[in-house]
């Protein structure tokens, strides 16, 4: 019985035929993929550009694309150092709130009692305003990386928690009755089966975790700083300096966006197998 | 296929009984309207290296009764051995066969075969070649670095038997490993778990709703009835093996098919007799 039966065979060929058909069509697909944001947002930048020119839109009420460009160039300078202490204060929140996020979802899944003595107080950390606790932040921990550290981490950790919870809970039945009768042990069930299975889920929650992280850090900076992206952004708003403000804006999305793409980097060298990551690859190799 | 080892008994039984025995299994459910009785009663036993379907109709609480037998459900009264050992924990000289083929989709073929050893901590080298061999004996050479994803539905429970064989164990547990492929691929795979069996020679278990699969494969066909489920009949199987295309074509095969059918009539017209 060495020998492929003609049902693999004839799946195979349809495999290779399916195959030929569709990386045409994936081919049209990544240039589009890859064209048509561009386009529209090439577009949308001369519509603005055309209204301040044709408009007589004072520079601070609304600055045109130009000048914000000529502003990002002239202050890169204060803009990059100004940058540091809010990327900090964002990996610093983002880092804390990786292994909390992720021993709570543990610690929900291993036992009931816990999940119950923990869900009402986790939803009402959530609930609570950050902005209305960053002014305490400030009197407990002064005016220094730590209470925005502290505040990024209190936005970024929920949606970790709640997805990776979900994620260790969705192994289907069959799954864990396997590991038993492999006489898995509680580590092996953990290591072997639920954690990997729930990699997927993980990663969606270190996906919004980290663009909350950057909120959080100038959520923290608005409340209370001499330093950073977002006292930047208050000091420039208060002297009217709108393009300075688009400036600070564009570092920050710059910022969002990079960090963002580290960990979907992460995610697709690590949960190569899922569904979700596979699509995702066809679109990103097309975008690169 | 070499048919090696076809007398030599690997596992020898010390006390001669059957491997397998059920006595007065009975199992219930509690749900928010009170408890469902699944199985109601199934006694029976099942001899060293025998291949016995469990054939019933759906609901008939067959896939629990396997659950039952590998110890991973509990039962609500009667009692299952295994080697006249009551059954109260997971076993794990079994190897189990599900119905979806719950493959590791982070793994590949070859490791989802030696998951088995992973787990149980037994040398991973020692068990490498014994999982090639059993990949390539079902048509699966070149696809052994395959992941789930890029293999067909019949390819993947063909990984999943493996899986359940490559630890040797005595006794292989399948609960409607076919039920989700195509009539094609079900046959082939038919004739592929028989020529596997009559090499390995394992106690199996299958579950099974399809009267032609029980009779092909088994040497006896346990007959269920609708819920709660219990023992209607059992009933031997003498085809001579290997069987193939030819011996589903035979008047021996179409008189125990016919014979099985007629027990789920009676049973359906069941208030007149």
């Amino acid at each position: 019985m060495t020998r492929p039966t003609a049902i693999e065979r004839s799946a195979e060929q349809d495999d290779s035929l399916s195959r030929t058909a569709s990386s045409k069509r994936r081919r049209g697909a990544r240039v589009a993929a890859a064209l048509i944001p561009s386009a529209v947002l090439l577009v949308l930048l001369m519509l603005w550009q055309a209204a301040v020119v044709v408009f007589h839109v004072p520079g601070y009420l609304l600055p045109a694309p130009t000048t914000v460009v000529t502003t990002l160039l002239d202050d890169r300078g204060e803009l990059l150092s100004q940058s540091i202490p809010t990327l900090i204060e964002t990996l610093g929140g983002f880092a804390l709130s990786v292994p909390v996020g992720l021993g709570l979802a543990v610690l929900i899944v291993a036992s009931r009692p816990i999940e119950k003595a923990i869900y009402p107080l986790l939803v009402t950390s959530q609930v609570v305003p950050k902005v209305a606790i960053a002014p305490l932040f400030l009197v407990w921990f002064g005016l220094g990386l730590l209470p925005k550290i502290l505040i990024t981490f209190l936005i970024a950790f929920f949606p970790i928690v709640i997805e990776s919870a979900v994620g260790l809970r969705s192994v289907p039945v069959e799954m864990l009755d396997l590991a038993r009768s492999m006489g898995s042990s509680r580590s092996q069930v953990f290591w072997r089966f639920r954690f990997p299975y729930a990699l997927p889920s993980i990663f969606g929650g270190l996906k919004v975790g980290i663009t909350l992280s950057v909120i959080g850090s100038i959520v923290g900076e608005f409340v209370g700083a001499d330093r950073g992206l977002g006292y930047l952004l208050t000091v420039a708003s208060g002297q009217l300096d709108t393009a300075l403000v688009f400036a600070a804006i564009f570092v920050l999305v710059v910022m969002g966006v990079v960090l963002y793409g580290v960990i979907d980097f992460a995610e697709r060298a690590v949960v190569k197998w899922h569904p979700s990551v596979r699509e995702q690859h066809v679109s990103a190799t097309g975008a690169a | 296929m070499v048919l090696r080892n076809f007398d030599a008994p690997r596992h020898r039984n010390a006390h001669g009984g059957p491997v397998i025995r059920l006595e007065g299994v009975r199992k219930s459910y509690p749900t928010a309207d009170g408890a469902v009785l699944a199985i109601s009663d199934a006694t029976f036993a099942v001899q060293d290296r025998e291949f016995i379907s469990i054939l019933g109709p759906s609901g008939c609480g067959k896939s629990t009764l396997m659950m039952i037998i590998a110890g991973l459900r509990p039962v609500s009264s009667g009692a299952v051995f295994i080697d006249e050992t009551p059954v109260t924990a997971p076993q794990t000289d079994v190897g189990i066969v599900f119905q979806s083929d719950v493959l590791l989709d982070w793994r590949n073929a070859l490791d989802n075969v030696l998951l088995q050893a992973t787990i149980r901590k037994l040398p991973i080298e020692n068990y490498r070649d014994k999982a090639l061999q059993l990949l390539h004996s079902v048509g699966l050479q070149g696809f052994e670095q395959r992941y789930p994803y890029e293999l067909s539905g019949g390819m993947r429970q063909r990984v999943s038997i493996c899986r359940a064989l490559v630890h040797d164990p005595r006794i292989l547990l399948m609960d409607e490993p076919f039920g989700a492929l195509d009539a094609l691929t079900r046959e082939q795979m038919q004739e592929d778990l028989q020529a596997l069996w009559m090499s390995e020679r394992k106690t199996v278990v299958f579950i099974t709703h399809s009267i032609p699969e029980a009779v092909f494969l088994s040497d006896r066909v346990v007959v269920m009835t609708h819920r709660p489920g219990q023992v209607d009949a059992i009933v031997p199987v003498d085809l001579p093996r290997p069987r193939d295309e030819d011996t589903m074509t035979s008047r021996e095969f179409a008189h125990h098919v016919r014979e099985i059918r007629r027990m789920f009539r009676l049973k359906k017209g069941g208030g007149h007799d």
